[in-house]
């Protein structure tokens, strides 16, 4: 997988669900300053880099697997190896296919049962994998630029209904509401990040590596700054928070001269491609990881009934979408315990173990 | 649905025993792949007979409330 491949999945993976309910998540914390957290945690975010490419230079072209045997012991290693894949990769795409549901529920395929959805996408994502992942990785580079043309159109699509003066006072409640933003940005979608060490076997170099973090963090930083900046201009700051799908209703409002209208077809497309790579990234993780937990060859084997098994899960996880609510307060949490407090312990712990056996 | 989804899971799941006969797969494979098959069924059984709350996240969101208020940032 080159540099560039690793960039555009990343960054595809970001926007993920971050392009939907990001903006609505960020206003109701900062309000009309829900801009400045986004751009705080990008820069953050690049400071946190460094790490992923040290524990990238220790994994030496291991796997997540090996690595952690390595570093932590058989028992300790695997323990936490399946720990991560359950709480991080595997429960992402379990949510991320429910919000699939929800949204094609709600908005699209009213009457269709959102089984017939999922089974419809699993299906798609396990011929994919079938195909192998540097098929996919190949595909990022013709979704990638669709999906960011149609981003931009949306983009410039709502400057047409902006109001500046929605931004102003500007940091009217203060600092606070900016750090709350910060943590909750830092942790969804930014932390993924760590996601991208199960991919370092597929890499070919450090530099490569690095290049793909630093790019992938600007790309996504940018846009969705973007987004959620004429999201408030559009629709203010009390209206958002309220709305879970809250890009596609601030297209809906778009209409120029009569004629251009109807642009949040615009955001279901680019969804739909980005909330795919999503779902194929944290499969692909999650059975990849679970064939090294338990010590098979190949993953293809568990690709079905792992998509399988997730169809009645994603129908249980929670009765209703207001439960989404309740998780962004506390998400955070799982994410920096997982993906910034784990991966340095990790490198902690094998600069520990080199010093030791070396002296 | 939900016969559907069984139904598919029981042909998929004699689909692959053919694969690893053919293929003379290790015991510990068979053992792995058809243990996720048993799972995948039973979860589309009890989906179908709606012996799950559906609310499977609670007990997870409650833990992570409880380490909020634990670390007084809840």
């Amino acid at each position: 997988m080159s540099s560039r491949q690793l960039t555009m999945l990343l960054a595809l993976h970001y926007w993920g669900s971050a392009l939907l309910g990001l903006p609505s998540m960020m206003i109701g914390l900062s309000g009309k300053d829900a801009w400045a957290p986004i751009l705080l945690g990008m820069l953050f975010q690049m400071l946190i880099i460094p790490l992923f490419v040290a524990i990238y230079s220790q994994m030496n072209g291991d796997t997540m697997g090996q690595y952690l045997v390595r570093t932590l012991g058989k028992t300790a290693g695997k323990t936490m190896l399946a720990l991560y894949l359950f709480f991080v990769p595997f429960l992402i795409f379990i949510l991320t296919l429910r919000s699939l549901g929800d949204f094609t529920s709600n908005d699209l395929f009213i009457e269709t049962p959102p089984s017939a959805i999922y089974a419809l996408i699993l299906f798609a994502l396990v011929y994919c994998l079938y195909k192998g992942f540097n098929a996919v990785c190949r595909s990022t580079e013709i979704t990638f630029p669709i999906a960011l043309v149609l981003l931009v159109m949306l983009l410039l699509s709502l400057i047409y209904g902006a109001d500046w003066s929605n931004f102003l006072p500007v940091f009217e409640k203060g600092v606070h509401p900016v750090v709350e933003g910060t943590i909750n940005f830092m942790a969804y979608p930014n932390s993924e990040v760590a996601l991208s060490l199960f991919l370092v076997p597929l890499m070919k170099n450090k530099q490569a590596y690095q290049k793909a973090l630093i790019h992938s963090t600007w790309i996504t930083g940018i846009t969705l700054v973007l987004l959620t900046a004429l999201i408030i201009m559009v629709l203010g700051e009390s209206l958002p928070p309220n709305m879970p799908y809250v890009s596609q209703f601030a297209a809906k409002t778009v209409t120029i001269g009569g004629f251009y209208e109807r642009s949040e077809t615009v955001v279901t497309v680019i969804w739909f491609i980005v909330i795919f790579y999503r779902l194929i990234l944290t499969f692909y993780i999650a059975a990849h990881g679970c064939a090294e937990l338990f010590g098979l060859k190949q993953h293809t084997g568990l690709l079905i009934p792992l998509a399988l098994a997730s169809i009645p899960l994603a129908m249980n996880v929670w009765d209703n979408p207001s439960v989404i609510a309740e998780l962004n307060e506390v998400w955070y949490l799982n994410v920096f315990f997982f993906n910034l407090l784990c991966p340095l312990l990790w490198y902690t712990a094998h600069k520990l173990r080199n010093r030791v056996k070396s002296s | 649905m939900s016969v559907f989804l069984i139904s598919a899971n029981v042909l998929l799941w004699a689909w692959q025993i053919r694969r690893f006969r053919g293929k003379r797969a290790n015991v510990r494979d068979k053992v792995i792949v058809y243990s996720l098959y048993a799972i995948a069924l039973g979860l589309g059984i009890m989906l179908a007979e709606n012996w799950i709350i559906p609310d499977l996240l609670r007990p997870f969101i409650s833990l992570l409330g409880q380490v909020n208020r634990l670390f007084g940032t809840g």
